[in-house]
């Protein structure tokens, strides 16, 4: 090899070498649906550089995400939680669970047997965990993170559908909130109060993560028009097996003035907030 | 006469025996039983050798994505175990396919050529018998962990006679050790002949076999340079010869910008491989020594997965298009007759 070629190799060498060292806080509050394909994954940086990580789709897309804004070789996410076991929700967690170093774990154990989520429950077992429910709040950043479903007592029952006992919780920072519903379905969307979510967003609720896909199972007319969101995203893998999005929930929250995003025509969607 | 039919007596005898072989086990009623997509020995993983092995592999599999992020751990795992963990991630998966790089991600002649060139550094003289038998060995290790895949049994045979040929002080032209080997794969394993790999490796190898040097060369004098990467520009040109029809004929996809991206980022297998060779022993001994032999390692694993991902976007970089038997027999005959016109003026120029 020549002395020119030697010298071209060490320099593209080391401009790979940096990717992801700059990951530390810009000041903003990041909100990123990763487009994962058929699943959800959703990325929160808080403006000091702090990571919430909830779900992580059915392959592992997500892991390659995260390598882009968090150096591999010191890979640390401060909360991950998973919304619900489901595989779409679960597989990247589990791969992300075996190179990175976790804060805290948020996730309910129910009597669902996969071997997707016996990994996960293996896997979380090395770091701290925590069951979160209807009512619990925590901070991180001065990002305020609002559980707002399952009841405690909801899930003592058996539960005959996963996405029922779907996190929904609301990330509001300062006047900036996110409502992010997992795979909730119509039951568990009847079953909330929008009153108090008004109450918490000021009557003015800026992003919708559209539960579950965007699947007709999802679609609760009086719940989205009551919360009127301003901007709706949807998590959704391009020329999916289920035809997700229902057309039906994206003309409705079109037509109640919400601003649809679509992960398998925008890719990832990133929302940034001072 | 008697000259050259005592030289190729041997080698028509083992093309009768092949094409025996081939018609009782693969013609007829029995045609089905050829088809069929069989596991070698060394995939049963109920049984030894297979536990052993599976357990191997999936010890290094843990390990690379314990050190790297996906798809470097996937693509590391690939290169050097032949392992395919694609199917996790997808979106890098097409990416492959649509530049024509997918290749790299399984173990080919190449890891076989680059385990037995280490293990000779480490012997010494390549003409010695006994330094013979421990590459083999090695090199055969090495084929079965990574599943003794038709393209890893192509490159140990070859190898292998090769070296035996050259250690009896004979010479023997690659065109004569690759037919040799296909025979001997075919006589044992007639299936082989409908398999895929088998079919692809072939004929890639023949493509550098018979085009390799000269389209390097051409290259070099056309660019005025003896930069790297025109090395791999003119093996890539030259494997895509043979590679390309069976390709579109198989998948219905050709790559088109294949040759530009397979020169840019072919130069880092090699690095990567011997480097995510040594991190895969090290790894289960320290993990500091394999935390920091992943930190020089992923640079090259992310430069292919950048350039990869980056020329799999644009909308021309693969087309669809699909070639039916009776093109691909003519173009193979077109191109058997291109290497007889280029011999005979070779031989012509030589002569004068």
């Amino acid at each position: 090899m020549k002395r020119s070629d030697v010298i071209l190799v060490v320099l593209v060498y080391l401009l790979f070498s940096f990717r992801g060292v700059a990951s530390a806080g810009d000041g903003y509050l990041n909100l990123e649906i990763l487009d994962v394909g058929q699943g959800d994954s959703i990325l929160i940086t808080t403006p000091n550089g702090k990571r919430v990580l909830v779900d992580g789709g059915d392959n592992y897309e997500s892991d390659y995400e995260i390598s882009k804004r968090i150096p591999f070789y010191s890979c640390y996410i401060d909360i991950l939680i998973l919304t619900h076991p489901h595989y779409d929700h679960i597989v990247g967690l589990n791969r992300i669970m075996q190179r990175c170093k976790i804060g805290t774990i948020m996730f309910n154990d129910v009597s669902f047997d996969s071997r997707d989520f016996r990994l996960f429950k293996e896997l979380s077992s090395n770091f701290n965990i925590k069951n979160m429910y209807a009512g619990d709040i925590f901070e991180i950043d001065e990002v305020n993170f609002i559980f707002l479903w399952p009841d405690k007592k909801f899930l003592q029952n058996r539960i005959p559908d996963l996405n029922d006992m779907s996190f929904v919780f609301l990330v509001d920072y300062g006047k900036f909130e996110a409502l992010l519903t997992g795979d909730a379905t119509e039951k568990v969307l009847g079953r909330l109060s929008f009153n108090k979510i008004n109450e918490l967003t000021d009557s003015s609720l800026d992003v919708l993560k559209v539960p579950h896909h965007g699947s007709k199972y999802s679609l609760h007319k009086y719940f989205y028009s009551g919360i009127d969101p301003k901007m709706c995203v949807i998590s959704v893998g391009k020329d999916n097996k289920f035809s997700h999005p229902y057309p039906g929930l994206v003309e409705y929250l079109n037509e109640i003035g919400c601003n649809v995003l679509r992960t398998d025509e925008s890719g990832d969607v990133l929302i940034r907030v001072r | 006469m008697f000259k050259i039919l005592k030289y190729y007596l041997p080698l028509l005898l083992i093309i009768i025996v092949a094409c025996l072989r081939v018609y009782f086990n693969c013609m007829g009623s029995v045609k089905d039983a050829c088809l069929e997509k069989r596991e070698s020995i060394f995939s049963d993983e109920s049984k030894f050798p297979g536990k052993q092995i599976s357990k191997f592999r999936e010890r290094s599999i843990n390990i690379s994505r314990k050190y790297l992020p996906s798809p470097h751990s996937e693509l590391l795992i690939g290169m050097v175990i032949g392992a395919d963990e694609l199917e996790k991630i997808p979106a890098f998966k097409e990416a492959l396919k649509t530049t024509g790089t997918i290749h790299v991600v399984v173990v080919s002649g190449f890891n076989v050529s680059l385990v037995a060139s280490l293990i000779m550094s480490v012997l010494g003289s390549k003409y010695k018998m006994r330094n013979l038998l421990i590459s083999q060995l090695f090199t055969f290790s090495y084929s079965v962990m990574t599943g003794f895949e038709p393209p890893v049994i192509r490159a140990w045979i070859m190898g292998g006679v090769v070296s035996l040929v050259k250690y009896y002080g004979r010479d023997i032209n690659g065109f004569t050790a690759l037919l040799f080997t296909a025979l001997v794969m075919i006589i044992i394993w007639p299936y082989f002949l409908l398999s895929v790999s088998f079919q692809l490796s072939f004929l890639a190898t023949l493509g550098l076999i018979v085009f390799g040097n000269g389209i390097v060369e051409g290259l070099r004098k056309l660019f005025k340079t003896e930069a790297f990467f025109i090395e791999d520009l003119g093996t890539t040109i030259s494997a895509q010869v043979f590679v390309l029809p069976i390709v579109s004929y198989y998948f219905g996809r050709v790559s088109i910008i294949s040759f530009l991206v397979n020169p840019l980022v072919l130069w880092t297998v090699p690095i990567a491989t011997v480097i995510g060779t040594f991190f895969m022993f090290v790894a289960g001994l320290s993990s500091v020594v394999a935390k920091i032999m992943s930190i020089v390692m992923y640079p090259f694993l992310n430069i292919f997965t950048v350039v990869v991902n980056y020329f799999s976007r644009f909308s021309f970089s693969s087309i669809n298009f699909v070639l039916g038997i009776v093109p691909v027999i003519i173009y193979y005959f077109l191109v058997i007759l291109l290497i007889f016109f280029i011999n005979k003026k070779r031989r012509k120029s030589e002569e004068k």
